[in-house]
């Protein structure tokens, strides 16, 4: 089957908001009609016709040839298809996916996955700060789903998360996994200081201890248990993350400023 | 963002330059003109009374453009623990005659509020608190404000960065749950957590210049936690520039507090995507209006875009400038006062026939197109 | 200028008129049929129910709390970022502009903010400016205020307390005053958690009755047109039906306003401890000729409660939806802002609703009983259309009743209520009675001199589309609704009363402020200067 593919004729002028574009939201336009789908956010917005070359295809699969940190929003509330991004995209790709695949080439910006609940989203390059975190004003980030990051991530890595499998490849910023309700983090590399503040529940392996909060608490050497299942499931996916995941862990258990049964895990 | 301690330097800089005085009628067109013309118009700086601010957000509606002010990371980080979690909050009168214990949080609030202490009586017990005594706690404090209080304080010193697990420990600690300190250290947070404990009616007191917006949630959940057995509240003092009284005003005219865009005609609020300085910066918007009538303060960007400056100086960064009156000084305003912590009347203390905000405003508005009049 | 708005069924329970007629209208008054004069300009209101425009004697639309509430749920707005589309609060508009026009699409024309803190009185008036088309009035909170509890506590007599009353009045620039869980917010600066009619605030030996006493005399001593507005003790509880009994008793036969009466009409019976106490407290009601009271319904909606009642908003922190909050220790009073969810599938919410409903139809009296939700505590005020159906329709409410938890209909008498209110009845619930409540006699009404304040509504059997969209509206005479759609939008007056009192009260009081606070006072005042609309005040005045 061929793909839809949207081909970027030259950097926009302003943000493009692309939710419009998801297998769902254009299954029934022709291709005359998608040209004309408004997607700028500025009182005179672009057009899809202004921004993109159109080669029609499958609607269930989406291609984006060439990207831009001005692409907003992509497969955003997704529920099925593919959407594969060969470039670099903009703030919260992803945001609110319930199923589906989301495969970006190159870096994302913030909100990366924000409040996604389902689906696979995998981003080739860097993410921004906030990944899987709710918008302002939520109080709920990630609520289900994988989330692949090859490259680091930025700040507060899975702010405010509720559920899910997020594996972040090269490393994070600070405070990651930042007030989390529940749910998993994996980071593969080094991280900043104070991961899992004011965490709830949840996990947070990291390959070695930054700085923490003296709310945190060593626990000694935690039994293999579901580490190794998430080794596995991880395995073809994220070989870096599932190796992490297959060592002996200690454990480290917090935030005990709030709830205090989260916990951060590192070799031991 | 630069603080207002780098502005005069800037200022000086700026000031040679200054566009050539024009009438005032000349220059509210010609921002008609800049601000109708672009595809993102940024109101900017939105340093204004409440008269100021519901007209600098209703050009923003006229021109589908973007309100922003000058400290809005503040704003939004005093938002932070409002939108996602509990927050606790008083006023400086009972901070003043009903707290018996006063927490002040972090670095900086002297300078944010030179009358602090005198405004909440720090000396004296509590006149509300019939026969209790004050107990004044300072966490992170710089050395010479505590010193210059003119009261007897408890403090703890701790750097920036330190403010949030520390706020963390007590918080721990006065629920009961385990933290890793020495002996001494732990005796420490113990004491602090039973002191707040003990309190009849506390209040926690800070602001978003002080702590990084992590800590001042931990804050909240603090003072939230501690409500489970007794009562305490929290007074934060605010952003400069009247963004206090610039959020109530978003509130009730668009729904929102700055860092909020007309561009499809409705109000949208994104903190990130509507940052005058990123908007500017990234070239997304392509004109700004800067308004300052409280402290001449410039724009925050570096990158070049058609510019109009409304201040109560001199500044001339940009194609036209218009001086504006101060609020309260040169003309009677409302405005956040940090005194009272709520709009709050202020007579013009010398009064002048600097024009206003928002009657600057009103002049351009006359002069966008389709404009009836 | 001579308007004629033609062949409509015209209700106006004030000048007896149950008829098919017209309206006519000069100069912003309600005038008889001109004699040998054409009308300028002709208005067809045939199959349209014609009657005055309606008045909302409480309803939370703006001030420092409303604020709060709207910078505290972004995510409700209608434009929030991308998601949700839309939400429930988002159909109230959420600003100061859309406050007023949704009221006006609705036939509203007058409406009352009932809760504005003395030190808050500025920050409403300046957003009340800004709110267009509709009239406007404030009701001044006292009651949790150490002026006022110390003077008490010092024994002075009624004629100082009286003063007091007269004189924030006069500041806040109020139409009445109100008392919120007398007491019960000083109380819980006292880390009291549960405070009911004849618990004593601590410091001061005082009972939430004795201060609700005070403020009654003073409200019946300064004439005032409109009774002491009162928020009871123990909103929300189950059993609360004995204190508002106890507190109707506690009125002394003096005229009193009960606010959103349903929100005390609860009962400990059955399986949950949760019940239905509405016939009893309505049979209370229909005994009690010096009491009126407002409903304050409950719809399911997502929304959010306001309210200065610290100590419940406290408790109700517990059971946030979503799980936000904010808890205000003000100066002279308090207040608390929690979002909430009504669901119809709760038992709980499902029995308050069903409460509200019982409250309204078995109160005999409509010229007693008045039409709120609380906005938006009992769900925001564009649900107004289908409880107009729910009340006029017995149908309806089987339908809905059929759709609720198991038990809820046991619990309660609204399948068994037949009644079904008449338009005569709804003209006298929206229109006239409150205008005799809130002391406004130029409105609520169409006889002739009369301010033009005129609804006419397409008859359709949904009675919820019928009352969703005015056909036409005017305001003093000038047509700002057509087919629903806003088509002027002036802006409207506020109304105040201003009972006299002795001036030596001022100074007394500068003197508090300036050795408690260490302020001036008239930091707290609404200056002419303050106000964009300063002219735009009107008076109402004290009783004979
Ligand atoms: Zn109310």
């Amino acid at each position: 089957m061929k793909p839809l593919v949207f081909t970027l004729r030259s950097e926009p002028v302003e943000r493009l908001d692309l939710s419009a574009l998801t297998p769902a939201r254009l299954s029934d336009l022709s291709s005359a009609a998608i040209e004309k789908l408004a997607i700028g956010t500025t009182q005179r917005p672009l057009r899809v016709g202004d921004v993109f070359r159109l080669r029609d295809g499958d609607r269930s699969v989406i291609r984006f040839s060439g990207g831009s940190s001005r692409f907003d929003r992509i497969a955003m509330a997704m529920e099925s298809g593919v959407i594969e991004v060969d470039g670099m995209v903009g703030r919260e790709a992803g945001c609110g996916m319930r199923g589906g695949a989301l495969t970006i080439s190159g870096a994302a910006g913030d909100y990366a996955a924000s409040g996604a609940r389902g689906g696979a989203i995998e981003i080739g390059g860097d993410c921004g700060d906030f990944l899987g975190a709710p918008l302002v004003g939520e109080m709920e980030g990630i609520n289900g789903g994988v989330v692949i990051v090859r490259g680091r991530a930025g700040h507060r890595a899975c702010d405010r998360m509720r559920r899910g499998l997020v594996a972040v490849e090269k490393g994070a910023g600070e405070y990651a996994g930042s007030r989390m309700i529940a749910g998993t983090l994996v980071v593969a590399g080094p991280v900043g200081g104070f991961p899992g503040t004011m965490m709830r529940r949840g996990t947070i392996i990291m390959p070695a201890l930054p700085e923490i909060a003296p709310t945190f608490l060593d626990c000694g050497a935690t039994p293999l248990g579901f580490t190794a299942l998430y080794a596995t499931s991880l395995a073809a996916r994220s070989p870096r993350a599932a190796r992490l995941l297959r060592r002996a862990l200690r454990r480290f258990g917090g935030d005990t400023a709030t709830l205090g049964k989260g916990e951060l895990l590192v070799p031991a | 963002m630069p603080r207002k301690a780098k502005s005069s330097a800037r200022k000086s800089a700026a000031a040679p330059k200054a566009a050539a005085p024009i009438d005032i009628d000349a220059a509210c067109k010609l921002a008609a003109t800049l601000l109708s013309a672009a595809r993102l118009p940024v109101i900017a700086g939105m340093g204004a009374d409440v008269a100021g601010a519901r007209a600098a957000i209703r050009l923003a509606r006229a021109t589908h453009g973007v309100y922003d002010h000058l400290a809005s990371a503040e704003i939004m980080a005093e938002l932070e623990p409002l939108r996602r979690a509990r927050r606790f909050a008083t006023t400086p009168d009972e901070a003043r005659v009903r707290a018996d214990c006063l927490l002040f949080v972090g670095a900086g609030l002297v300078q944010r509020w030179p009358e602090i202490g005198a405004r909440l009586a720090v000396g004296a017990p509590p006149a509300l608190q019939r026969g209790r005594a004050r107990k004044i706690v300072w966490l992170g404090g710089d050395r010479a404000d505590v010193k210059g209080l003119g009261a007897e304080v408890d403090a703890l010193a701790a750097a920036r960065r330190d403010m949030g697990p520390l706020i963390g420990m007590i918080r721990a600690r006065a629920m009961g749950r385990p933290i890793k300190a020495e002996k001494s250290a732990l005796r420490r947070i113990d004491s602090l957590a039973e002191t707040f404990k003990a309190a009849h009616f506390g209040v926690a007191i800070s602001s978003a210049a002080a702590l990084d917006p992590l800590a001042l949630e931990q804050l909240a959940g603090l003072v939230e936690d501690l409500n489970a057995t007794t009562r305490f509240s929290s007074l934060l003092l605010g952003p400069r520039a009247n963004g206090a009284g610039v959020t109530q005003a978003g509130a009730w005219v668009a729904g929102f507090p700055p860092r909020t865009g007309f561009c499809s005609g409705e109000a949208e609020h994104d903190p990130w995507r509507f940052d005058a300085r990123r908007l500017i910066e990234s070239g997304e918007a392509d004109a700004a209006l800067w308004i300052d009538a409280y402290g001449d303060e410039p724009p925050p960007w570096t990158r070049k875009v058609p510019l109009v400056t409304l201040t109560c100086g001199d500044f001339g960064g940009g194609l036209v400038h218009v001086r504006a009156g101060r609020p309260g000084v040169d003309h009677d305003c409302v405005e956040m006062a940090i005194e009272t912590g709520v709009l709050t009347p202020r007579a013009a203390s010398a009064p002048s026939a600097a024009p206003r905000v928002d009657a600057i405003i009103e002049r351009i508005m006359a002069h966008l197109p389709g404009s009836c009049a | 200028m001579i308007v004629r708005i033609s062949g409509g069924h015209v209700v106006d329970p004030l000048s007896g008129r149950n008829e098919t007629g017209d309206v006519w209208i000069e100069d912003g008054k309600i005038v008889a049929p001109p004699q040998g004069q054409s009308a300028d300009a002709e208005y067809d209101a045939r199959n349209c129910l014609v009657m005055a425009g309606a008045i909302d004697i409480h309803s939370h639309i703006a001030g420092a709390n409303v604020a709060t509430a709207r910078l505290m749920l972004p995510e409700a707005h209608a434009a929030y970022m991308a998601r949700p589309a839309q939400t429930q609060l988002a159909a109230a508009g959420w600003t100061a502009e859309e406050t007023g026009r949704r009221y006006a699409r609705m036939g509203f024309t007058t409406v009352v903010e009932p809760a504005v803190s003395p030190h808050l009185a500025l920050h409403a008036h300046l957003e009340l400016s800004d709110i267009p088309i509709i009239d406007k009035a404030v009701l001044a909170v006292l009651g949790n205020d150490d002026y006022l509890l110390s003077a008490l506590r010092k024994g002075e007599g009624a004629t100082a307390v009286a003063d007091y009353v007269a004189l924030t009045l006069q500041a806040t620039r109020a139409l009445g005053v109100k008392c919120i869980n007398a007491g019960g917010a000083m109380a819980f600066k006292e880390n009291v958690r549960a405070f009911s009619l004849d618990d004593v605030v601590p410091q001061y030996g005082l009972t939430s009755r004795q201060i609700m006493e005070a403020l009654q005399d003073a409200a019946v001593k300064l004439k005032l047109a409109h009774p002491l507005h009162l928020h009871m003790n123990n909103l929300g509880l189950p059993g609360n039906v004995e204190t508002a009994i106890a507190t109707i008793d506690a009125a002394r036969g003096l005229p009193l306003h009960l606010a959103h009466l349903q929100f005390y009409a609860y009962g400990k019976e059955g399986g949950r401890a949760f019940s239905s106490a509405a016939a009893q407290l309505a049979e209370k009601v229909n005994a009690s000729p010096h009491v009126t009271v407002d409903i304050g319904q409950v719809m399911f909606s997502d929304t959010v409660t306001i309210s200065l009642d610290v100590l419940r908003q406290f408790t109700g922190l517990k059971t946030a939806r979503p799980r936000k909050g904010f808890i205000y220790d003000g100066d002279i009073n308090s207040a608390g802002v929690v979002p909430y969810s009504y669901k119809r599938s709760d038992f709980f919410n499902a029995v308050q609703w069903a409460c509200g409903l019982e409250l309204f139809l078995l109160i005999d009296d409509p010229w007693r009983v008045f039409f709120t939700t609380d906005h938006p505590n009992g769900a925001p005020f564009t649900v107004y259309p289908e409880i107009f159906a729910l009340l006029t329709s017995r149908d309806r409410r089987a339908e809905w009743l059929a759709s609720l938890p198991k038990g809820v209909a046991e619990t309660t008498t609204l399948g068994s209520i037949r009644r079904e209110y008449t338009f005569e009845e709804l003209a006298i619930m929206t229109r006239a009675a409150p205008a005799k409540l809130l002391g406004m006699r130029d409105r609520g009404s169409l006889a002739a001199g009369a301010t033009a304040d005129v609804a006419v509504y397409g008859l359709h059997k949904d009675r919820a589309k019928m009352f969703a969209a005015a056909r036409y509206l005017f305001k003093d005479g000038a047509l700002v609704v057509r087919n629903g759609e806003i088509v002027h939008a002036p802006y409207g007056r506020t109304f105040r009363a201003t009972p006299g009192f002795d001036r030596a009260i001022e100074r007394r009081l500068d003197r508090y402020y300036t050795s408690l606070y260490g302020l001036k006072r008239d930091l707290f005042s609404v200056p002419d200067f303050a106000l964009p609309r300063p002219q735009a005040f009107g008076e109402v005045p004290c009783l004979a």
